[in-house]
């Protein structure tokens, strides 16, 4: 039974994403989801691979301002399939946008250990509790879609394009952002910019896109208030260095109620799907991971697993005795239920003993445990797209990165 | 031909001095049937002005003769047939005679040429129906030699016999099939006891061409009309006779053949009686083995149905027909022989090979065979054969009844069938509602329902009979699932759907072990598909097999627990359907588990409701409105588990915490300027608000009331505003602005206030603290808001809101009917009393809150001003006198419930009959003999029977007569007044026939069935002429029949002491 509720809480998904966020914690989880590779070694592909990226974002904001897919050719926009192939074992992939209003977003992943370059490289963003959205204004009209892409909200706002009674250059032009809508207050916070007066920021890094945020809003503070032309305020999200004192400070003098911490590496771009380079955690996930304390308030919002961490570890380590035995039990069983192997991996079948933890400090059993490595060879990986267009690259896997830990992947007899 | 000229010469037509020109007509009906425009409907007005013209008929015989077109004599035909139909008995005789003659005449010179009669076919198939017609009237009496008649004639000319066996075959059909409310019963008995009597000769002429014909058509013929007879004629006709063997050597293997002279088996075998044991064993024998010959035993039927003509086609039908129907009646007569058991259970392999053809209509066929045997042999042992786990080395076969045993290896096969084709259990549909919102419906579609849930019970029966085949052949099929096999969308759904059908069935030890291994597989089976639709497909399934096993989640909390946490997960999934698949499975779940998540479970400190209430704003985050709504229904039901109140309220509290701070946020900003009330977002939110109240509410029921409280009257205030605001709209721009999206916003806001509040209502449980402290703002704010707004503003839910607040508070409402009344009463009528149609809603939900307060709350009818309750009652009789059937039902049973209530208030009772009882039974005649009622016949005769022996009896001791006239006891009274308005009615009827029609409805008025079979022979009758001729009537057995039942009613009266007053009683019973 319990081999069973872990399978079923661990390796079932429709979307392979890693340390999804619509999942519980994976240090606080009862049951593990097998990762393949590490956070911080998928962080350090993507941005390699981002370098080589390119895409025609200029066309991808006329889309989306026009809500025109007629003249897109299939090549350049993902199909739902390969948006399902992401960031997987051997190969890092960048998602392309979906097609409509769908998967828009960066979305994060949790943060399951602090990154070595923490301090140095990544942005905190304090979130408020609200409904992510992305927000387009573009011909007079400003409209909200939710995470699906159903269009839930369309109003007018000073957003340039955002409403009909704007003249001149304004009226031509679009916006895109990415916003947590507070429904009850009726404000649109916003956490990133995609693109501002026609000008696309997607291939920028989140320094520059923060900033370019930053004095935009500036620059028209009307879109702050609500008014008629206006009715939901936008209020632009502030970003802090990561250093303890300074998420320490935030945390303590936020006007809102706080729904979680988004962390942003400072080199990402702006991509689709959650991604190692976004990072999330509840507030009362501070002090155990960041080792930062929060007010008690926040902390009772704890569920109640969580309490019950230190009960949690000794279960992990029960169930790691067990399927060691298992494993012994059975000898060499190569795993079932994998369609296309290679010959490669057969040889990495045994498990091998992670070497050293990465982040001193903190615990480990988050990797310890749930990394396990089986690297996909599927023949129809290396796909060409368009000339201008390739962002399918794969990438292989020095064996002694790999951590394995097969009982999990395989079916028991 | 012009259309001035046209009408000129239509006169020239109906000018019945003279002579008919032929060619005219022909012309005219050539224009009815290639014309358009005007000229075609000149051309059918004059066509049908000629043929109502009642002396019309008498040209029928010179168009058939010159016409040169087919299409003037079928119209002529009909003009024949309607007079027959109608006024036969006030023809003169001659010319009964004469029209007789001619058709008679007609048929066998158009017959008796084997060439003609091909060519001919439809007309002479029109020419038979209308002598049928005829005979109803002439035969046997003014025609008794018309059987000896027919069969001599056959003798004479092939052709001539054919379509003589065709006639043959229709009389059967309208005097055994069709007679039902198309003559009257004691005619239809007595032309079924002539033809019995005379079968003999007719059984002579089938068995006669059948030996020696060897005309194809003809046997054809005379197989057909053997088949119609088969189900009547006595049964010595069928096995004390070489028929069975004829049939079976000679024609069953013939191809031109086979698939009528099946059906006549299948009629046979449908035959139920004792006496023939032997003969049932022969024919099934004789079959078979034909059978076999033609259709060898490992013939692919499944293959052949696909590739196999139409008529290939219908074998394979008629074959699952009539193996279903014998071995339905006489398999317990094979199993008995067992030197039969090899034909049987070849017999069995058909009907397996026929359960894989493809074709539903087939499968149902042998479904319900499966059905009744799976059924029959578990309530025979209801055991499973497996060894249980505690009895194990003993040889078990010993315990399997031996006619289980029998069946073993064919039940292994149709376990295959169940599983490999089980249907699909319920369909869900995206539809758009009138509010313009996107919902979802469980589509009603009855016939696939009923396929799976005759699947489901099969496939159940048949895991009790042998759990571990069942197992197996299900983990078989799950491998080959996993293995690549037999994937595919299709396979793996309806494997599921077969998982999920038989939970329950199995031992709950058994039922662990199988899920554990079923979900590991399917889990096994998500890791390995690839591509998001692959994977979201196993995943439905195997949240659909979950989902069906709550004694499993029930008995596994941590595994529970994560299936839900698992259901959070999807819901933040983008993939289609993944969404609305992860809400329904939570709402299923939450239904059948709920106690557990309100239950700290071991190993843990808090119940998993608390922690689902710390999430649930992310939890809900990425669904849709609609999603969300469900979402609130499921955690309302596991909160309804908590049965400590204090608690309970604190959860509720902490549940609705989101949608009321939005709420209060709404009605802050409404106090300070209402205009907020105007604007398209605020009104969609609440919209949705209210949406998600009327959910929890659902899921709640009455505890509800801490929350319902919190917002009732803002939310009444709202309701108000949001009228006023549809109103000026309506009065401003017309009604055509409630087509605007604010609008039926607003719409949506009001309507889903009164579902909330009727929802309630009819779950509260306290109805004197409803009563008391809810109805009161509710009747001020919506009631006169109704009265005051325009027609179109009006919502047809406040009408069914008041009738269900009448039904759950019963007596204690009655003092607010009044107000009720002066609210929704004559606004109401106003809008609905103009014609059967406008405002359909209004005019059912006006009815059905009469029929409540009626049922419960009589007593504020007494209380009411005489004119309005005059009101109340021409109400009811206007809805009764509707086509729109449910309203007519609810008007018709609204009057039988008020007529019950009001004999039970003795005074009131003698007053509301003196002035209304002979209006009603007016009425209700009106409708009883007007042929768009028919449907609500029962309760028409329910009704008069009821008024019939309210008079019998004498419960009504006023005088009925009015004081003007001539005093009269009630009984003869009404009767003189029936007499008077039926004759007035129907002219064309005789005064002894409405006589005994009148002496009946007292005589029956016990026995609601034959009453209902009076009033339906008397309908028979008014469509007919009644001519001096009464014998066809047969009023006399009728009149024996009414006064023995009059007779039986009085034994039984007496039977129980006191039922008859000491007057009515006879003499020599008094000593």
């Amino acid at each position: 039974m319990d081999e069973l509720t872990e399978k079923l809480a661990g390796s079932f998904n429709v979307t392979l994403e890693q340390n999804s966020t619509a999942a519980q914690h994976p240090r606080f989880a009862q049951y593990k989801c097998k990762t393949k590779v590490d956070q911080e070694t998928r962080r350090k592909r993507i941005l390699e691979e981002q370098k080589k990226q390119r895409f025609d974002f200029l066309k991808h904001v006329r889309n989306l301002a026009e809500d025109s897919w007629e003249n897109t050719d299939a090549e350049s926009v993902a199909s739902e399939d390969s948006m399902d192939v992401s960031i997987s074992g051997d190969k890092v992939q960048i998602r392309r946008p979906g097609k409509y209003y769908r998967n828009q977003i960066m979305y994060s992943e949790w943060l399951v250990e602090k990154p070595v370059d923490f301090e140095q490289e990544w942005l905190a963003v304090i979130c408020a509790w609200g409904k992510r959205n992305l927000v387009v204004a573009s011909r007079g009209r400003t409209h909200a879609y939710a995470k699906n892409g159903s269009r839930i909200n369309s109003f007018s706002s000073h957003l340039p394009g955002g409403n009909y009674g704007q003249k001149g250059r304004s009226k031509s032009e679009n916006v895109i952002l990415d916003c947590l809508f507070d429904e009850k207050e009726g404000i649109y916070y916003v956490l990133d910019i995609m693109c501002w007066s026609n000008h696309p920021v997607y291939d920028s890094e989140t320094d520059f896109r923060f900033f370019w945020l930053a004095s935009k809003f500036q620059e028209i503070p009307q879109i702050m208030e609500k008014s008629p032309n206006n009715p939901y305020k936008f209020i632009p999200l502030p970003n802090f260095p990561c250093t303890k004192e300074a998420i320490s400070n935030a945390v303590n003098s936020a006007t809102f109620d706080i729904d979680g911490l988004l962390f942003y590496h400072k080199r990402t771009h702006y991509t689709f799907g959650s991604t190692p380079l976004v990072v999330w955690l509840k507030p009362y996930m501070l002090p155990e991971i960041l080792e930062i304390e929060v007010p008690e308030k926040l902390l009772a919002e704890r569920p109640d697993n969580y309490s019950n961490y230190a009960a949690h570890l000794e279960h992990v380590a029960e169930m790691k005795k067990k399927q060691e035995e298992e494993r012994k039990k059975k000898g060499k069983t190569p795993p079932k239920g994998r369609g296309a192997g290679g010959g490669d991996w057969k040889e990495v079948k045994e498990p091998r003993k992670k070497k050293g933890g990465k982040s001193p400090g903190g615990p480990q059993q988050g990797m310890e445990y749930c990394e396990n490595n089986q690297p996909e060879r599927e023949p129809y990986s290396k796909r060409t797209y368009g000339q201008d267009f390739k962002m399918d690259v794969s990438v292989d896997v020095d064996e002694d990165d790999i951590e394995t830990c097969d009982t999990m992947a395989a079916i028991p007899e | 031909m012009t259309s001035v000229n046209l009408s000129e010469e239509a006169a020239k037509l109906l000018d019945f001095s003279q002579k008919l020109d032929i060619t005219l007509l022909d012309n005219i009906v050539t224009m009815m049937y290639t014309g358009n425009g005007p000229q075609q409907r000149m051309a059918q007005e004059v066509l049908t002005t000629l043929k109502e013209h009642p002396d019309s008929w008498t040209r029928v015989d010179t168009i058939l003769e010159y016409s040169v077109n087919q299409q003037t004599k079928y119209y002529a035909l009909q003009i024949l047939e309607n007079v027959i139909k109608t006024r036969w008995k006030v023809l003169p005789r001659a010319q009964c005679e004469g029209i007789k003659k001619y058709i008679v005449g007609l048929i066998i010179k158009t017959s008796s040429d084997a060439a003609l009669l091909e060519k001919e076919k439809v007309y002479v198939g029109k020419l038979n129906m209308i002598l049928v017609q005829i005979l109803k009237y002439e035969w046997p009496r003014n025609w008794p030699s018309f059987i000896s008649d027919i069969v001599g004639a056959s003798k004479t000319n092939e052709s001539l016999c054919q379509n003589n066996l065709a006639i043959l075959k229709l009389l059967s059909e309208e005097v055994f099939d069709f007679s039902s409310g198309q003559m009257t019963q004691a005619k239809a008995k007595h032309l079924k006891d002539s033809m019995c009597s005379e079968f003999s000769s007719i059984f002579q002429l089938c068995q006669f061409v059948m030996d020696n014909s060897q005309n194809a058509p003809l046997v054809g013929s005379t197989l057909e009309t053997l088949l119609r007879f088969l189900n009547w004629i006595p049964l010595g006709y069928i096995f004390e006779t070489k028929l069975i063997t004829t049939l079976i050597y000679k024609f069953l293997n013939v191809p031109l053949f086979r698939n009528i002279t099946l059906k006549c088996l299948t009629e046979i075998a449908a035959v139920c009686v004792q006496q023939y044991d032997e003969q049932f064993v022969h024919l099934f024998n004789l079959t078979m083995t034909q059978l076999k010959q033609m259709l060898p035993l490992e013939t692919n039927l499944k293959e052949a149905y696909q590739k196999g003509t139409d008529d290939e086609q219908k074998f394979i039908q008629n074959l699952s027909l009539f193996l279903c129907t014998y071995l339905k009646e006489h398999g317990q007569l094979i199993e008995r022989k067992q030197d039969l058991h090899t034909v049987l259970l070849e017999a069995l392999h058909y009907l397996i090979l026929i359960s894989e053809v493809e074709e539903v209509e087939i499968f149902k066929i042998a479904l319900e065979y499966w059905n009744t045997l799976a059924a029959d042999l578990y309530r025979e042992s209801p055991f499973s054969s497996n060894t249980s786990p505690l009895l194990i080395g003993k040889p078990h076969h010993n315990d399997v009844p031996a006619r289980r045993q029998l069946y073993t290896q064919v039940l292994s096969r149709v376990r295959r069938v169940m599983i490999s084709r089980m249907a699909k259990p319920e369909e869900v549909l995206i539809v758009e509602n009138e509010q313009g919102e996107v919902v979802r419906e469980f589509l009603k579609d009855t016939d696939s329902i009923n396929l799976y849930k005759n699947m489901r019970e099969t496939l159940v029966y048949l895991t009790h009979l042998d759990y571990n085949d069942t197992e197996s052949i299900m983990t078989e099929k799950l491998h080959h699932q996993v293995d690549g096999t037999e994937w595919s969308w299709k396979n793996l759904n309806t494997l599921c759907w077969a998982i999920g059908s038989i939970s329950g069935a199995m031992h709950e030890d058994d039922e662990k072990r199988f899920l554990v291994t079923v979900i590991k597989d399917l889990l096994g089976l998500c890791e390995q598909k690839r591509g998001k639709d692959n994977k979201a497909i196993v995943a439905s399934n195997i949240m659909y097999v979950v989902g069906q096993y709550p004694r499993f989640l029930r008995a596994h909390w941590r595994f529970l627990k994560t299936v839900v946490n698992k259901l959070f997960e999807f819901m933040h999934e983008t993939h289609d359907g993944v969404q609305d698949m992860a809400c329904d499975t939570f709402i299923k779940i939450a239904q059948k588990c709920r106690r557990h998540f309100v239950q700290v479970q071991v190993g843990e400190v808090m119940p998993f409701i608390e922690e689902i209430l710390n999430g649930i704003n992310t939890i809900i985050c990425d669904l849709q409105p609609q999603q969300v709504h469900t979402f609130y229904e499921a955690v309302g039901m596991m909160i309804s588990a908590q049965n400590d109140q204090v608690a309970q309220e604190h959860l509720i509290e902490r549940y609705l915490l989101l949608p009321n701070q939005v709420w209060d946020g709404i009605i802050n900003q409404a106090t300070q300027n209402v205009e907020v009330l105007k604007d398209p977002d605020a009104v969609k939110q609440l919209g949705n608000i209210l949406k998600t109240n009327v959910r929890a509410c659902k899921a709640l029921g009455h505890p509800y009331v801490v929350q319902l409280g919190r917002i009732y009257l803002d939310m009444l205030n709202v309701y108000k505003v949001m009228s006023e605001n549809i109103s000026s709209a309506i009065a401003t721009n017309g009604e055509t602005v409630t087509k605007q999206p604010l609008i039926r916003s607003m719409r949506t806001v009001k309507k889903e206030t009164l579902k909330l509040i009727s929802g309630w209502v009819s779950r509260s449980t306290d109805p004197q603290m409803v009563a008391e402290n809810f109805i009161p703002p509710l009747l001020d704010a919506v009631l006169l808001d109704y009265q005051r707004n325009v027609s179109a503003a009006r919502e047809p839910e406040v009408l069914s809101t008041m009738a269900t607040i009448v039904n759950r508070l019963e007596g204690n409402i009655t003092k607010d009917i009044p107000q009720i009344f002066d609210a929704v009463f004559e606004c109401t009528l106003e809008m609905i009393n103009k014609d059967f149609e406008d405002f359909p809603e209004h005019r059912t939900n006006f009815f059905l809150l009469l029929q409540s307060v009626t049922a419960h709350c009589f007593q504020a009818y007494l209380n009411i001003p005489p004119e309005q309750f005059k009101l109340v009652l021409d109400s009811v009789i206007w809805a009764f006198k509707h086509t729109m059937r449910n309203v007519a039902d609810t008007g018709l049973d609204i009057l039988y419930t008020l007529l019950q209530n009001v004999a039970n208030h003795e005074e009131a009772a003698q007053s509301f009959y003196q002035t209304y009882f002979t209006d009603i039974l007016q009425h209700v005649f009106s409708v009883v003999t007007d042929s768009s009622h028919t449907a609500g016949l029962t309760i028409q005769a329910t009704i008069l029977a009821y008024m019939f022996s309210l008079l019998e009896n004498g419960k009504i001791t006023v005088t009925l007569a009015p004081t003007s006239g001539p005093s009269m006891q009630n009984v003869p009274y009404i009767q003189q007044f029936l007499m008077n308005l039926l004759k007035a009615a129907f002219p064309h009827l005789n005064e002894p026939q409405i006589k005994i029609f009148i002496e009946g409805l007292f005589s029956f008025d016990q026995d609601i069935a034959a009453f209902k079979e009076h009033l339906r022979d008397f309908l028979v009758q008014i469509r007919e002429f009644a001519g001096e001729d009464n014998q066809d009537l047969f009023l006399e057995e009728r009149e024996q029949a009414i006064k023995q039942a009059q007779e039986e009613k009085r034994k039984i009266q007496m039977s129980v002491p006191g039922i008859l007053g000491p007057h009515e009683i006879q003499e020599d019973m008094q000593d």
